[in-house]
């Protein structure tokens, strides 16, 4: 192939990549194309040629720069956020109106749709049944969509109003500053009101458990766990697990048959102090306790072991 | 996951297009949508950016009639192939029954489809599926730019890259054209209800 030829091959390439918007690769073939021309003095009209194809490289880079900065997860219109609530919301049929909402919610959040959450959110804190859940959810996403300072603020006018039922608010409280000392921030969201309660609730050993809520419903989904065992008989090692379903703070997890040891170390009601949980967005520490221990009787699995692990503390 | 509505016999399965940004997910629905009229029974919906990348997903729902004396309906999606949308293409894929892996036959993206391919194998894993299990059909896509001398693999160098382990049924495709489109889905949904029948026991 001539070179001319080549160049001219380069550029029709360039354009096709260009046209199916793989803008990187068009870049590149452009680029190669102006080096060719460059080192090969015989091409007539060069500099008005390679002064060309800078132009198209130009335009490139702008769309790669706007790419490379446009948001991940836009909102989108109402009408697409109702799909998106109706394709993507895990259905049960014991779930009442209620915690359908709370689901279809944060599909919503999921799907980075954080205003239209927050206002969702924002109407079941009134119902005392889903109060927690639809709380800390409004909190992250307001964390997400502004600031921790708005957060703490929205906190506060929840308070000042008396939102929360008994305890509740302060499972919201603990919440917001795990957040807090997790960002390694020193906000404090104590009040005068608050540090009474805090003695009353030490009393009873209230916080301890109740960061994960039985009707709790987060956002985070744990994908695997990671066990070190620091008795038993598998002291001193460490293991990963998938998790194969979540529900709540219950993860489900299947162990093979020929794991037998693992399965000794983890009957009913051990507890588990030092826990990996792996997310998506981040590995947290954290403890659990074994809630169910049984061999599955039929199906590809029959024979191996289902385990149920709470989450007790992350 | 599949719903069974033992009571109505209906079945609802979910069919997802994965693969790298840009490799012709979309298009393959689109022609899908336009020669399948019969079995499509909505509109095909498509959330994209202004650059017409799939932003969150594109949805089309079709229906197949009755099979085995159960009405089955299927909800096709496509994900979104670029980098960047990594955490929304995990949230489509979840719960899916079958999965149609279109691979982008030109040369410069043959690294990309490997990273994709991986990328499902690891979101397959966090949902608890197994790639090597799953009902999967590869679709190697854009055949029809060799014809405009564009630099693109050969099936057999893909196979090698993509398919020497799994060993699925592979299809060639123009999906810009409609060539393989049809035949992809076909064997696709085949494996799918297969599959489905042995979990669900639905025929019996
Ligand atoms: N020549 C040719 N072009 C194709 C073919 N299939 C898709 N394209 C083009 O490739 C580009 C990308 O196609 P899409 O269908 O949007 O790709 P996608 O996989 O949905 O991309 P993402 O949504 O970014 O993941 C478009 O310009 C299409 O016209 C094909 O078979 N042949
Ligand atoms: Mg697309």
């Amino acid at each position: 192939m001539s070179i001319k030829d080549r160049v001219k091959s380069l550029l029709k390439e360039a354009d096709l990549y260009k046209s199916q918007r793989l803008l990187k690769e068009s870049k590149s073939k452009y680029l190669e194309a102006i080096k060719l021309i460059q080192n090969n003095e015989q091409i007539p009209n060069r500099k008005s040629l390679i002064n060309a194809i800078t132009k198209k490289i130009s335009t490139l880079d702008t769309g790669i720069v706007r790419w490379d900065k446009s948001s991940s997860t836009p909102e989108v219109s109402p009408k697409v956020q109702d799909l998106i609530k109706k394709l993507f919301t895990p259905e049960e049929k014991k779930d009442n109106d209620v915690v359908k909402s709370l689901k279809s919610a944060i599909t919503l959040a999921k799907f980075g749709q954080y205003k239209r959450a927050i206002k969702e959110f924002n109407q079941l804190i009134r119902i005392d049944s889903v109060c927690v859940p639809a709380a800390k959810n409004s909190l992250k996403c307001i964390i997400e969509v502004s600031s921790l300072d708005d957060a703490v603020t929205q906190y506060h006018q929840w308070m000042n109003k008396n939102f929360f039922p008994n305890d509740k608010g302060l499972i919201v409280k603990q919440f917001l500053q795990d957040i807090i000392t997790k960002k390694g921030l020193s906000i404090s969201l104590d009040t005068d009101v608050d540090i009474e309660d805090k003695e009353k609730e030490e009393d009873t050993g209230l916080l301890g458990n109740s960061f994960m809520d039985q009707d709790d419903e987060d956002i985070i989904d744990i994908t695997s766990i990671g066990i070190r065992f620091n008795h038993g008989p598998k002291q001193g090692e460490h293991v990963e697990l998938d998790v194969s379903f979540q529900a709540g703070n219950v993860l489900s997890l299947i162990v093979s048959s020929k794991d037998k040891l693992l399965i000794d170390s983890l009957k009913i009601g051990v507890r588990l102090d030092d826990m990996d949980f792996y997310s998506p967005i981040a590995i947290f520490k954290g403890s659990g306790i074994v809630e169910a221990n049984t061999r599955i009787e039929s199906g590809p699995k029959r024979g191996d072991y289902s385990l149920d692990i709470k989450i007790h503390s992350i | 996951m599949a719903i069974f509505n033992i009571q109505k016999r209906e079945i609802e399965c979910k069919i997802v297009y994965y693969g790298p940004g840009r490799c012709g997910k979309t298009t393959n629905l689109e022609y899908l949508f336009k020669a399948f009229k019969k079995q499509v029974t909505g509109e095909m919906v498509s959330v994209d950016t202004e650059g017409d990348s799939t932003l969150f997903f594109d949805f089309l729902p079709i229906g197949l009639g009755k099979i085995k004396g159960c009405d089955v309906r299927v909800q096709i999606f496509t994900v979104p192939g670029q980098q960047k949308y990594s955490s929304t293409r995990k949230l489509v894929l979840k719960g899916v029954d079958g999965i149609v892996f279109v691979a982008d036959s030109l040369e410069v993206r043959r690294e990309k489809n490997m990273l994709s391919l991986k990328d499902l194998q690891q979101n397959l894993k966090d949902y608890g599926l197994n790639i090597s299990r799953i009902p999967l059909v590869m679709q190697y896509n854009k055949r029809d730019l060799a014809d405009e001398g564009m630099p693109i693999m050969s099936v057999e160098k893909m196979g090698r890259d993509l398919n020497r382990q799994l060993k699925v049924p592979s299809f060639q495709a123009s999906a810009i054209k409609g060539t393989g489109v049809g035949n992809t889905l076909q064997e696709c949904l085949k494996l799918t209800l297969i599959s489905l029948q042995r979990e669900l026991k639905w025929s019996q």
